[in-house]
């Protein structure tokens, strides 16, 4: 199985996070909402009940309707986890070589349904 | 309201007149986190759900002049009107509550339902260009770079 070893893995992303938290009203320029605090939380708690070295860091995204994102891209292959809410990711795998256009949603206490996620992300594109 | 609500590019309530397919749309990149340099690719971060702000081209004069309402270090990119209305988008030049000097305002509303939103999200990307690459200065760093 494909692995990324990164002890550092929670830590960084976790102090991403908080940093988002600074984020202050109408930093899109456009008049986004502060990033929602609880938000930031089930990103952290999520990050944190992955099993270890699962992947590469994610790119990590504000979102002007004051969520997060998570980003993974190797190519023309995508993987996001939006956290629309503290209790919901919405997922997209995206792959159009492959003809794979996949979006659904999972509940952030889903560490299954992440995994599966990110096993099809990495499939192919890690190596041990 | 129901996350499978229609958007409202599915409804026909008080919309400004709408923008002529051959029209070029300019949509700002304001956040470092939207464009990532190494891979040159663009975030669906930058095209919100159910609708985004855009500027008509041939109405702003220039990349400069839309440029202008933003920080420095903001990029640009192009999204044709034609071919933005043909993955199912209403464009519709309305105020910009924003800048309400900027007569070249349009809103672009994204259809369909919360379901497929990031797919079509994915579909816009796909015919934007990008016309001016993000380059904030270091000391605008409100967020890190993401890794």
């Amino acid at each position: 199985m494909a692995v990324h070893y990164d002890p550092e893995f929670v830590p960084t992303v976790v102090e991403e996070l908080r940093q988002l938290a600074k984020l202050e009203k109408n930093w899109d320029q456009y008049g986004a909402p502060p990033i929602n605090p609880e938000v930031i939380r089930a990103a952290e708690q999520f990050v944190k009940i992955l099993p270890p070295n699962l992947v590469f860091r994610p790119r990590i995204v504000p979102l002007s309707s004051g969520n997060l994102q998570f980003e993974w891209r190797e190519g023309e292959k995508l993987l996001e986890f939006e956290f629309e809410s503290p209790t919901t990711v919405h997922y997209l795998l995206w792959d159009p070589p492959s003809k794979v256009e996949d979006e659904g949603t999972f509940r952030v206490s889903n560490v299954k349904a992440a995994v599966e996620n990110i096993r099809w992300f990495t499939s192919g594109i890690l190596t041990s | 309201v129901s996350d499978e609500s229609p958007t409202p590019a599915d409804s026909a309530v008080h919309r400004g007149p709408v923008v002529d397919d051959t029209e070029e749309l300019l949509r700002a990149l304001t956040h470092r986190s939207w464009y990532d340099a190494d891979t040159k690719r663009i975030s669906s971060a930058a095209f919100g759900f159910p609708q985004f702000s855009v500027d008509i081209a041939s109405i702003a004069g220039s990349t400069e002049a839309t440029l202008q309402q933003f920080k420095p270090g903001t990029g640009l990119t192009r999204i044709n009107c034609g071919r933005t209305k043909q993955i199912g988008c209403a464009v519709h030049q309305e105020r910009d509550d924003r800048n309400p000097d900027n007569k070249a305002h349009a809103h672009v509303y994204v259809p369909g339902k919360s379901s497929h939103r990031k797919r079509l999200a994915q579909q816009i990307l796909s015919i934007a260009t990008l016309i001016v690459e993000p380059n904030f200065p270091q000391d605008d760093e409100e967020v890190p770079s993401p890794s």
